[in-house]
């Protein structure tokens, strides 16, 4: 019952805070004039979301927010609706010049700041999953962080990983890359073991990959890494693992 | 820098200033523009690209009795039809039916039972919809599929986990929705001798906030 009810309070105050945070942000909107011989409005925030209104040329639309390549839109008699990103890129501001509004395609790909993904696959015969995220210092150079899981017959293990990252040609559609780095995984074996400690090593990484642009802001990335963990037991450890997973640049 | 050093600075940026500002007294401008411009860039256009979420809801644990669920949930949205999300979500395990019938010491102790995971899954926004309830309330609907691979600690392991369900949201204004959820989180696990794979299935419901 307690729990039930810090709910429902909590869900309350994100409620208010938000029509709050909405209302003061109401004050002024970005102005647009219709250059098209229309402007197609839809109910929704996709294509699936029938068209209910069609704005004609030379009518001011303010544009009142953005969801993923969608914008809301209200006009000068008060109608709110969507547009898509395409055609509000194709109305102009009060300079008379075409808003600068990019969708995501190929050629933003190769000038992306931020880069995000999860990957699954096999770390030297445990199932693998894992997750990273790439800040690009250059369209080639980046930095790159990940954390990795690991599940195996015997043992789990976990690591975190920061590393920097090449790619030589990000103009080719499948492009490769090679990334080196380091830092710390730590072996978990399995509970039903005779109880064996955790065991915590520094390791480092060589990796090279693919990454194949797919659509709109989407990438596939296939990679190999090798792993030397450099433990104090008798021999350092090597593993090979292979990942492919679906990523995102910003 | 220490303090008397930025007010040396601020000195000399003040009195370039202002002698700029006595230069440019002596000659005259003829003609005042009267332009009153709205200056509001594009990048200025809020955007509303991630969601977080709040659910409560039940599972049933494999062996372990349907229980109930909190769940949390961050999302960000790629595209009209793509999302990514990563999820984390506690419950309890109950005793197994086993425990129940033969009685005695139970088999595992209260943690142990506790039920955790944590993953990270690719949806797919399938059937985008809209919906009237009456002539004066309507709203933006969607139906959408998951999935994903996460982590589940349970019976004192972690357990590799796919996780893959659906949804239905029905979005109250453009910023705030409730959502239908149903997942199956798959695992095998040895906990029990020999390696057996189970379904926990998840139903949920919950409210997301979009900023």
């Amino acid at each position: 019952m307690i729990k039930l009810t810090s709910y429902t309070t909590f869900l309350f105050l994100l409620l208010t805070l938000s029509v709050s945070v909405k209302t003061l942000a109401d004050s002024e909107y970005f102005q647009a004039q219709i250059a098209e011989p229309y402007l197609n409005i839809h109910q929704g925030p996709g294509k699936g979301h029938t068209v209910f209104y069609v704005a004609e040329r030379g009518e001011t639309i303010s544009i009142i927010k953005s969801k993923t390549d969608w914008y809301k839109v209200e006009t000068a008699n008060g109608i709110q609706g969507w547009a898509h990103a395409s055609a509000i890129a194709l109305t102009l501001d009060s300079r008379q010049q075409p808003l600068d509004i990019s969708l995501p395609d190929f050629a933003s790909s190769q000038h992306r700041t931020w880069e995000t993904g999860l990957q699954i696959g096999d770390f030297g015969g445990s199932d693998a999953l894992s997750v990273y995220g790439s800040y690009f210092l250059t369209d080639n150079l980046s930095i790159e962080a990940s954390y990795l899981e690991t599940y195996g017959l015997t043992s789990n293990g976990s690591g975190s990983f920061i590393g920097i990252s090449h790619q030589p040609f990000p103009q080719w559609r499948i492009s490769p890359f090679v990334s080196v780095g380091g830092g710390r995984y730590q072996t978990q074996p399995k509970s039903n073991l005779a109880a064996t400690k955790k065991r915590n090593d520094n390791v480092s990484y060589t990796a090279a990959g693919l990454r194949m642009y797919l659509a709109q802001r989407l990438l596939l990335r296939l990679q190999y890494s090798n792993y030397l963990i450099i433990s104090n037991r008798d021999d350092d450890e090597e593993i090979e693992a292979w990942t492919l997973g679906i990523s995102a640049f910003y | 820098m220490d303090i008397r050093h930025k007010r040396i600075l601020l000195i000399l940026t003040w009195l370039s200033f202002s002698s700029a500002a006595v230069a440019q007294d002596d000659n005259e401008q003829v003609i005042i523009p009267d332009i009153d411009r709205r200056e509001i860039g594009v990048d200025a256009i809020d955007s509303e690209n991630f969601a977080i979420s709040v659910h409560a809801g039940v599972i049933s644990i494999e062996d372990f009795e349907t229980t109930d669920l909190e769940l949390y949930r961050f999302a960000w949205h790629v595209s009209e039809y793509i999302f990514f999300e990563a999820s984390y979500s506690k419950a309890q395990g109950d005793l197994t039916s086993y425990e129940e019938l033969v009685g005695g010491t139970p088999l595992f102790v209260e943690d142990q039972r506790e039920f955790t995971q944590t993953n990270i899954a690719i949806g797919f926004n399938i059937l985008p919809g809209h919906i009237h309830f009456s002539d004066r309330f309507n709203f933006n609907s969607n139906f959408y599929l998951t999935l994903g691979a996460g982590n589940t600690e349970f019976l004192g392991d972690d357990w590799a986990t796919i996780t893959y369900g659906g949804g239905y949201q029905l979005l109250l204004t453009d910023f705030l929705a409730v959502h239908i959820d149903v997942r199956d989180h798959i695992f095998d696990r040895e906990t029990f001798g020999r390696e057996e794979t189970t379904n926990n299935i998840e139903l949920s419901m919950g409210l997301s906030y979009f900023f």
